[in-house]
């Protein structure tokens, strides 16, 4: 099996740990989650307020590509979107409004953003984007994951596909983190990339089991260039390896 | 490539067995421990996180090929049902007590991964989550697997407990039920949530093959976080991908997602109203609950059972009717094909379509 594609454009927000004032999980865990993102006029003040964290930072990793979607493509444009933690720091907080005031007092907005695919319809409403939505989650290895499931989907429908990868990564999932032992420094970010049939980014022919970034390769040396930026902030915002090609 | 479904299964509140959906039995039950939410908990014996007990339970005793196995789970919740303890303990200040993989086990993934490992799995694992629409991608997905010779086959896994989170959370945007879920009825008040788990599994085709998965489709509405658009143009066009090049009246019976609340119901007998008046059309939610990220697999499982029999099963709570083809005949006519649909938060439409090989 040889899957390829081409990588039009990439782009990624405050990967590598922006947002985050301190990020030592040796110590306490105070990790304090965020500078206040700004909002893209493509969001209105009062649907921007109303989304969360997670979903601003999609908004914001997305924005740069939307400018090179043209508007006929819109209609048939794939959405892939990735996370691992996904909503949780939002669910936990719908859970505390349903502890503190009961069942009459928890929120509605928390609860219709905790689900996994929020980020993605918010980007769908701003962007009238009409086609098919995937959210997926595959631990550690979700960015690969979920670029491999849009590149089979692009060879397959021959149409554009948008990914977006992103955590939040908040104090509740540092705690989690920490708690299950796990190691490494996990941060907030946000990567995305526009894919269309065509050559550049490939699956080894060979590749079998669980995605390891090991298999993906790129080229030619513009389109290595882009898939290596956006990688690399995939890689810290999922915590996993990769490699990238030029050829 | 063409695809099949080669086996399936589901559990349900009413037990594995299709039979109680023909026989228009109801899983509801009120339960004053969720402060008399209208609840269908099954019964499990077992150690391990309730999601995954759920799913092992639906998957006790199929025996697969284990290499090149995919496996693509739907699920909404995860862990959510233990993640909710540790929460709380931790709200209210007390010490959790849990194992250092607790945490971990409450992210979506670890289904996935439990699952595969449970049948020693080689192929690419992933969980999808697109709220109630997860089960219906997920069919397609695994398809895609396969068609692009990712995997040799590919298991589908839907699997959604009860929890805390959806229970109460839908009770706070006011769309749950009071009386009990009743699809398409003119005074249907909301749904209710159940658990369930189902399964199947997708592989190429072969010459002795029974069902035939046509295709899966899906669609945005891009409209509005929680609301279906009115009339179903999102839906419309997931059915017409679904079905590809077969023609809509060859579509003899949907399974629709009828939840019983007023604007998806709405929405949803508008478009079958539209474009697909003459089929027959079933919805089991008031026997199961909304199963959430299960839904998408049961009601394709309920949608094979019910080609492969030949009967449509009663709308459970169905008084009213609004004005769709809800029908619990066939008007004398074999399913050749059949449709199966979901729409979820976020705009989001889904359409499974099954073709009869012998039809």
């Amino acid at each position: 099996m040889r899957v390829e594609v081409a990588v039009r454009a990439s782009s990624c927000w405050g990967a590598w740990s922006q947002g985050f004032v301190e990020t030592d999980l040796g110590a306490d865990l105070r990790v304090r989650s965020g500078a206040e993102l700004p909002r893209p006029d493509r969001y209105p003040a009062g649907n921007w307020r109303r989304m969360s964290r997670l979903a601003r930072l999609c908004a914001l990793a997305t924005e740069p590509i939307i400018s090179v979607i043209a508007p006929t493509e819109i209609g048939s444009l794939s959405l892939f979107f990735g996370s691992m933690a996904g909503e949780y720091s939002t669910g936990v907080a719908f859970l505390h409004t349903l502890f503190q005031k009961g069942p009459a007092g928890a929120s509605p907005l928390l609860f219709q953003n905790a689900v996994h695919n929020a980020p993605s319809a918010h980007f769908t409403i701003a962007l009238g984007a009409t086609g098919p939505v995937e959210t997926v989650a595959a631990g550690l290895d979700t960015a690969f994951s979920t670029l491999e499931r849009a590149m089979l989907a692009v060879n397959l429908r021959g149409t554009p596909a948008l990914v977006v990868i992103a955590e939040e990564c908040g104090p509740e999932i540092q705690k989690g983190l920490v708690f299950a032992n796990m190691k490494g420094v996990f941060t907030e970010g946000a990567a995305a990339f526009l894919l269309e049939p065509g050559r550049g980014l490939w699956l080894d022919d060979q590749l079998k089991g669980p995605l390891n970034m090991d298999e993906f390769g790129a080229g030619p040396a513009s389109d290595a260039a882009r898939v290596d930026a956006a990688v690399r902030a995939l890689s810290g915002v999922s915590g996993s390896r990769f490699r990238v090609c030029a050829g | 490539m063409r695809l099949q479904v080669s086996r399936w299964g589901a559990l349900t509140a009413l037990g594995a067995d299709f039979e109680a959906i023909c026989e228009g039995r109801s899983g509801f039950v009120a339960d004053e421990t969720w402060d008399s939410a209208w609840l269908a908990p099954i019964a499990l014996r077992t150690g391990v996180p309730r999601n995954l007990a759920l799913a092992l339970n639906a998957l006790h005793g199929l025996d697969v090929e284990a290499r090149d196995l995919a496996v693509v789970v739907a699920t909404t919740t995860g862990g959510m049902v233990e993640g909710e303890l540790a929460i709380e303990e931790v709200f209210f200040g007390r010490v959790p007590h849990r194992p250092p993989d607790y945490y971990w086990n409450t992210l979506l993934h670890h289904l996935a991964d439990a699952i595969a490992a449970h049948f020693g799995a080689t192929g690419p694992r992933l969980v999808v989550s697109t709220a109630c629409t997860s089960g219906t991608a997920a069919i397609g997905i695994a398809a895609d697997y396969v068609r692009s010779g990712r995997a040799k086959r590919a298991l589908v896994v839907g699997v959604d407990a009860l929890c805390k989170t959806t229970v109460f959370g839908f009770r706070s945007l006011g769309v749950y039920t009071r009386q009990g879920c009743r699809p398409f009825d003119r005074l249907r008040d909301g749904m209710g949530i159940g658990e369930a788990a189902g399964w199947l599994l997708v592989e190429p085709w072969e010459t002795s093959s029974k069902i035939e998965l046509l295709g899966v489709g899906l669609s945005s509405d891009a409209q509005h976080l929680t609301a279906p658009d009115p009339l179903g143009a999102g839906l419309e066009r997931a059915i017409r991908v679904a079905l590809g090049g077969t023609a809509l009246e060859r579509v003899d019976h949907v399974n629709a997602h009828a939840t019983g609340t007023l604007q998806n119901d709405a929405a949803e007998a508008a478009v079958l109203k539209r474009i697909l008046p003459d089929a027959a059309v079933s919805a089991t939610k008031g026997a199961t609950g909304h199963t959430l990220g299960a839904a998408g697999v049961i009601e394709a499982v309920f949608t094979i059972e019910s080609m492969l029999r030949e009967v449509i099963p009663p709308v459970v709570g169905l008084q009213q009717p609004l004005e769709v083809a809800v029908s619990d005949r066939l008007r004398g006519r074999h399913q050749r094909v059949a449709l199966s649909l979901n729409l979820a938060f976020g705009g989001h439409n889904a359409a499974v379509a099954f073709a009869r090989a012998d039809r």
